[in-house]
């Protein structure tokens, strides 16, 4: 096991510096000032002062070692859009509301999504069961970018029931969880149909309706507890989803998240944040999957088994 | 049938239902407080929508709009412009006494001046800003106007070892605590309008040394003399600003708070709007038309110009005057703000925009009045064929227009090239791009036809004037003319500004004439303004709002 654990450690170490230098490079040669505007309003002279300064004067893979240097010890540098503000402090400031915004999507698919999929699955190929199913079919195909509007506009501004936009309260977090969250719950509910439907036509379950258990006891203990098996394993990955894709709903009700420096410093040419960004995001992304690993190595032995002989 | 449907109802119903249900005691609250806020004596507070988060509260390295608005909201100048844009005596007691030479201002400071923290605010807190922002360390990037000061441009590009003899030099001095002397290069009419700029403020020396690389990042970072004081600053969420009851003019403040919330997108903008979280929102596309008309509808002219840029090396035929002249001249320009762009933006009627001072105390566009030839089919066409004609042509090769790829200028440039076929028959392929990349290529003469923008640095012609000489690094159009570089040379060393004034209007008309760039059209911007809101001020350039003199009836 702790030969498995060390190799997947290697692996995660070689693809975050692959990812690293990668978008070094990337960033680097994407077109553009990392003044932007400001590089129309300075002499020549000052220009290359200012590059000095910034150390942007050296040669590429000086400048490259340097980086890397930096980003080991943990220092993403500093933002070209925001002076005396460091990447590092730029990601501490606003991931914390991406982080919030997709925990409370998860938890809103999460709820709804295995209700939905309980539902369906108890009133197998039955109008609810379509039912459930046809609004699991909208959440997916309703993509944020226009839910996420309608809500505000029409639940904001129409209903007034919750406010439109921005993130003072608990109040505002509800529709841009709701907008987030939606397209989950289609897969969580598909996801939790189809594994309880598995599981209802299990022996032990006509076992336990033989036995004479309550239809309630035999879903609840029974069927349920079973059937979230699967749905558990999907949602590290479903997490990491949620948390990365933030950006459309950040924008439309004026949450300060992480989401937008990642356009916005594209934009602006901003190398630094979209190296630390990306390097961020990969981190998150490579962790979880390396502890998805590591689980599954754990449950089910075969997978370390199968890894191990090659 | 039916029943999937009532069945598929229900469970939306219960979906939504769920959710709101969890949150229902927090409506109630929300209805009874807007309740309050309609009360007898109007709270003097109000909320504002701004698109972009202001990057760092320094004004040595501020280089954008949302900063330079709280940075004037929190600290002041020598200098406040009003709501006309002419500067009135801020920490300064009076008008500057200007030399004979008109290159030594000297200012008095008023009596007992502090920063919000109660300790006196001096001369000296000036000179040494100014330094500060000229120091190559200090890394600011918007500095070439305090540069104007005697030994700032030298001061700028100084090695690290001359820097303080440098700063020594420099032509800034604190006579006594409450005189201050700044002596110019060379002489600058609008220099006491300068002194208004955020870039122009003072900054307490101790603090500023104190805070070092935070300076500017948090409210207990920051330090003024304006009107107001930074209370909370949730990083690209909200700022929010109390009155600030040891500044100068504290008698004339009626607001008492304001918070910026940090709103990106326009729709979101109008729905704070419609449900009362937001006083003043921009308004873009659509959204504009839906208020025009109404109470709500607040335009503000900007100085900012759009016009085409002709790069005559990459696209030889762009060097015959003729074609430019005809490109320019084809393109309606009504129809362009009134169909396109519908946002209070005005047709160009030459080069710098309405509302830029002349410096001579008039309007610039006044006293030159229009300098570009009129929209003209016809005549388009006949300057078309000359061109062709110079040029051994029988048509344009097919050119590429690039501009930025926002919605708005996606739109311009679509309208541009129907214009083009329509009107001329000439083929041009839009290439729209992103900003910084836009920005790259004009910089590096990769264009053919390129959109550009300039807005102001400052209220006055120069600002888009100066550009197209020869040696200025943003002429990348390969347009040279010795007779222009001399007649911008002369308004810079002209000392009456009458005679100044003269000198720019014949600039811009040859500028015209010539037409290294078509001018398309002079910006407006359009909010939406709960009309309880009184007195703000809306400057053309630099900020964008100004709540000294603000209320709320």
């Amino acid at each position: 096991m702790l030969k498995f654990v060390i190799r997947r450690l290697i692996s995660m170490i070689i693809t975050l510096f692959l990812i690293t230098t990668v978008t070094f490079f990337l960033m680097m040669n994407l077109p553009g000032d990392p003044f932007g505007e400001m590089s129309q309003k300075m002499s020549a002279a000052q220009r290359a002062v200012l590059y000095q300064q910034y150390g942007l004067d050296k040669p590429m893979f000086q400048q490259y070692l340097q980086y890397m240097g930096n980003v080991l010890k943990g220092d993403l540098g500093v933002s070209f859009q925001y002076p005396n503000t460091s990447v590092n402090e730029k990601i501490a400031q606003s991931f914390p509301a991406s982080l919030e915004l997709g925990l409370w999507a998860l938890l809103i698919a999460v709820v709804i999504g295995l209700l939905l999929g309980i539902i369906a699955a108890l009133n197998h190929n039955r109008g609810l069961d379509y039912a459930a199913m046809f609004t699991a079919v909208v959440g997916v195909s309703i993509p944020s970018m226009v839910l996420g509007p309608l809500l505000s506009y029409y639940v904001g501004v129409k209903l007034g029931w919750f406010p439109p936009g921005l993130w003072d309260t608990p109040k505002h977090r509800v529709l841009p969880a709701i907008a987030l969250g939606f397209s989950t719950v289609a897969i969580l509910a598909r996801l939790m149909r189809t594994s309880m439907l598995d599981v209802l036509n299990q022996d032990y379950i006509k076992t336990a309706k033989a036995k004479g258990l309550s239809q309630t006891s035999t879903v609840i203990k029974h069927t349920i507890r079973n059937a979230i098996l699967p749905v558990i394993t999907v949602l590290g990955p479903i997490f990491v989803n949620v948390i990365t894709g933030t950006l459309i709903v950040e924008q439309i009700f004026s949450v300060p998240g992480l989401g937008k420096h990642f356009v916005q410093s594209i934009q602006t040419k901003d190398i630094t944040m979209i190296g630390g960004l990306t390097i961020f995001y990969s981190a998150i992304l490579v962790v979880v999957i390396f502890l998805t690993d590591i689980l599954y190595g754990l449950v089910d032995p075969r997978i370390r088994l199968a890894k191990g002989r090659k | 049938m039916t029943l999937k449907k009532t069945m598929v109802a229900a469970l939306a119903v219960t979906v939504l239902g769920t959710t709101a249900v969890g949150c229902g005691n927090n409506d109630t609250k929300n209805s009874s407080g807007d309740g309050g806020a309609s009360g007898s004596a109007a709270k003097q507070e109000m909320n504002i929508n701004f698109t972009a988060e202001p990057p760092v509260l320094d004004s040595s390295k501020a280089t954008t709009n949302a900063a330079f608005t709280m940075i004037n909201a929190l600290n002041e100048g020598l200098y406040r412009l009003d709501k006309d844009g002419k500067p009135t005596p801020g920490l300064a007691k009076d008008m500057p006494k200007i030399s004979e030479d008109k290159l030594t201002y000297t200012i008095t400071l008023r009596d007992n001046l502090t920063w919000a923290d109660g300790s006196p605010l001096k001369a000296s807190d000036f000179v040494s800003s100014f330094k500060r922002t000229l120091d190559p360390a200090t890394k600011a990037q918007y500095n070439f106007m305090v540069g104007w000061i005697k030994g700032g441009e030298a001061l700028i590009t100084a090695k690290p070892e001359e820097v303080q003899a440098k700063k020594d030099a420099l032509g800034v001095k604190a006579l006594d605590d409450k005189t201050l002397e700044i002596t110019l290069e060379k002489p600058v009419t609008f220099f006491t309008q300068l002194l208004a700029f955020p870039l122009f403020f003072p900054q307490k020396e101790d603090f500023v040394a104190q805070q070092g690389d935070k300076y500017g990042k948090d409210p207990d970072k920051v330090i003024g003399a304006g009107p107001f004081i930074l209370k909370e600053w949730a990083h690209e969420q909200k700022l929010v600003f109390e009155k600030n009851p040891k500044y100068w003019d504290a008698a004339n403040v009626k607001l008492e708070k304001f918070t910026v919330n940090i709103v990106k997108e326009p729709a979101t903008g109008v729905n704070l709007f419609d449900t009362k979280e937001a006083d003043l929102t921009d308004l873009t596309g659509d959204y504009v038309k839906q208020f025009e008309g109404k109470p709500e509808y607040t335009v503000k002219k900007e100085l900012t110009s759009a016009y085409l840029m002709f790069e005559q090396k990459k696209a030889p035929f762009l060097a015959n005057k003729n074609i430019r002249q005809a490109l320019t001249m084809a393109i309606n320009g009504k129809a362009h703000v009134e169909t396109v762009l519908k946002n209070g933006s005005v047709p160009a009627t030459g080069l710098v925009p309405a509302g830029t001072a002349d410096g001579n105390n008039e309007e610039f566009r006044k006293v030159a009045g229009d300098t570009q030839p009129k929209y003209d089919v016809a005549k388009a066409k006949e300057l078309l064929q000359k061109g062709l004609q110079e040029l051994g042509m029988t048509q344009l090769p097919k050119f590429k227009v690039t501009a930025d790829d926002t919605d708005g200028a996606k739109k311009t440039l679509e309208f541009i090239l129907a214009q083009w076929k329509q009107n001329l028959g000439v083929e041009a392929v839009a290439e729209p791009i992103t900003h910084a990349l836009r920005v790259d290529r004009q910089n590096s003469k990769d264009y053919e036809v390129l959109v550009s923008l300039w807005g102001a640095d400052y209220n006055d012609p120069m600002t888009f004037m100066d550009m197209w000489t020869s040696t200025s690094p943003l002429n990348t159009t390969d347009w040279s003319s010795p007779a222009y570089d001399e007649l911008i040379k002369k308004a810079e060393d002209e000392k009456d500004p009458a005679a100044r004034s003269k000198v720019l209007v014949e600039a811009e008309k040859l500028l015209m004439d010539e037409m290294p760039i078509g001018p398309l059209y002079f910006r407006s911007k359009v909010y939406a303004k709960a009309p309880k809101v009184e007195g703000i001020v809306l400057p053309s350039f630099g900020i964008e709002w100004d709540l000294k003199w603000t209320s709320i009836k």
